[in-house]
């Protein structure tokens, strides 16, 4: 045993131990300091994002375009919740969480747990106060041309959040409320979409409502709508203003030109409007009928008939009897629905052709509509 | 109840507290609400044979209270919804980290290999960058929400499922250590 003893003793201790064990307690030391040294960094990285946030959502609101120039025209108050007020919560709350894990980790708890835990809970934060800045406080109504034709049947888009399960129930004009034609019902699943949603968005969905009118109500209801003020009515009770730019029963004005037979719809690009007649009678043609209201979305492209086709420079143009006539409309992308009466007129009478859009807002469209505060009347 | 058989019943009671909650009950109403009560009743169950100090009943309060929460807040709106989702998930990392107490001490009771540390330390690191990458996905369109969530389901459950294993490979441990004293005894 005492030779056991004496050979460990022997044993040569190399000095560089010695060293390393010096610069272990050095590290050791070091690590130790750790705490006072990161808490800084965080607090700089939380406080920058939020604010990088809040300056990047500023700038995104400040950029100009033509759709948010004419998205101005029909300025409401903004729809959005205040962002100055959601990113002033988000850098309070994540200073919160900061203070509460330096306090964890001082209290002894697992460090890098509890660094996890805070960066997911400053993550989620910022995601959350991103999200709830895209997201509107109510339902946005996207404006309707209509003139009611047979079946008076119209149908009202609106823009609602994705997260909003409210069905309408009625529109409300006046005194009248007027029931939806849709029986709707509740579908919950996770990834399930509301009933008559036409267009998923980023944060939105473009959910449609169909009503109908019985004919006798048509003329009072119609007056009234262009007189007060209508609203969608959902089934929490909550009611949206609708803002119609016109409504109201087609009724055909002056004198008609005879067709055997009219035919419409879009051409194989979708960019015109086209509609085929024969006419029963000769007829000559020296105008072209927009609404007023259209004439910046509708415009006319041209007339063919056997001899050729002819531009609006070309009227008057005559079309003999039993002669077939083409004309074509274009309407520029509508961001809200259009179902009306243009047409050519003559000493011969009117040619009224029914054109219609269903008028759905692209993605880039819908955000400029949103920043401006939606359209009304 | 000496304290190997107290061991026993925890880990069987704990070995089905989780093994529960990897079964989908959501086609039945209320299924996943009862799923996570009895859950929480079989960890705690567990937990009453362990001697050990922890502050896992008091985790099991908060996740049964944001259960009930959950519960009826779903179709409130996705925000609320998703901070008791996210709170839970938080929750229920924590708690699992301090059964991994637990199970390192009986590891070291019956002297068996030392895997607990490893398994809980994946288990909680899996966990935390899941949820990190979930708390994304409210800004993201649904085909890569999707994505993310497979993904990422696959991977908590896979995880479970491993925790589940090692748990019963320890109870099995217990048992054959158990047979042999008995063995030895006689």
């Amino acid at each position: 045993m005492n030779n056991f003893k004496k050979q460990l003793d022997d044993i040569k201790i190399p000095e560089t131990l010695h060293k390393r064990s010096l610069t272990g307690i050095k590290q050791a030391e070091k690590e130790r300091q750790m705490p006072s040294k990161w808490l800084p960094k965080i607090l700089t990285a939380t406080v920058t994002i939020a604010v990088a946030g809040f300056i990047f959502s500023m700038m995104k609101s400040g950029e100009s375009s033509p759709i948010k120039q004419a998205a101005q025209d029909f300025t409401a108050e903004t729809p959005f919740l205040n962002t100055t007020m959601i990113w002033s919560i988000a850098v309070v709350f994540m200073l919160l969480v900061v203070g509460g894990m330096l306090l964890a980790i001082k209290k002894g708890r697992p460090k890098k747990l509890v660094i996890g835990i805070g960066a997911i809970t400053c993550a989620f934060t910022l995601n959350s106060a991103y999200f709830e800045q895209h997201q509107i406080r109510e339902p946005m109504v996207l404006p309707i041309y209509i003139d009611l034709n047979t079946g008076n049947e119209f149908t009202i888009k609106y823009v609602s959040n994705k997260d909003d399960w409210r069905n309408v129930i009625a529109l409300k004009v006046g005194n009248d409320f007027i029931q939806t034609m849709d029986g709707q019902t509740e579908n919950t699943s996770w990834d399930a979409i509301p009933q008559w949603t036409e267009r998923e968005y980023d944060y939105q969905y473009l959910r449609n409502s169909y009503f109908q009118i019985a004919d006798e109500d048509v003329e009072r209801i119609a007056q009234a709508v262009m007189d007060e003020e209508s609203y969608l009515v959902f089934d929490d009770g909550a009611q949206v203003p609708v803002p119609f730019i016109h409504f109201r029963k087609y009724v055909e004005e002056g004198k008609q030109v005879n067709t055997k037979f009219c035919s419409g719809g879009m051409d194989e690009e979708g960019n015109d409007h086209i509609s085929r007649c024969t006419l029963k009678q000769t007829a000559t043609f020296d105008a072209i009928h927009i609404p007023k209201k259209l004439q910046e979305i509708v415009s006319f492209e041209s007339i063919t008939t056997k001899n050729g086709t002819f531009e609006e420079k070309d009227l008057p143009i005559t079309v003999e009897e039993d002669g077939s006539i083409v004309i074509a409309f274009n309407i520029k992308s509508a961001i809200f629905p259009i179902n009306t009466f243009v047409g050519l007129s003559g000493p011969n009478g009117n040619l009224s052709i029914m054109i219609f859009d269903w008028g759905t807002p692209t993605q880039d469209e819908i955000d400029v509509l949103l920043e401006n505060g939606g359209v009304t009347r | 109840m000496t304290e190997q058989i107290a061991m026993k019943h925890g880990l069987k009671w704990l070995f089905w507290g989780l093994l529960i909650t990897v079964i989908q009950v959501n086609i039945f109403v209320l299924g996943t609400f009862v799923q996570s009560l009895l859950s929480f009743a079989m960890l705690y169950y567990s937990v009453r044979f362990f001697k050990q100090r922890t502050n896992i009943p008091f985790y099991l309060a908060i996740l049964v209270v944001l259960s009930l929460l959950n519960n009826n807040l779903a179709m409130m709106g996705s925000s609320s919804f998703n901070w008791i989702v996210l709170l839970g998930s938080i929750v229920h990392v924590l708690l699992i980290s301090e059964f991994g107490k637990i199970l390192a001490s009986i590891e070291q009771k019956l002297s068996a290999n030392d895997f607990t540390a490893r398994i809980i330390s994946r288990y909680v690191k899996v966990h935390l960058v899941v949820l990190f990458i979930f708390t994304f996905m409210m800004n993201l369109n649904s085909d890569i929400q999707l994505v993310i969530l497979t993904f990422g389901t696959v991977m908590l459950v896979s995880m479970k499922i491993m925790l589940i294993m090692h748990i019963h490979n320890l109870r099995k441990h217990l048992k054959m250590r158990m047979t042999s004293s008995i063995y030895n005894k006689k």
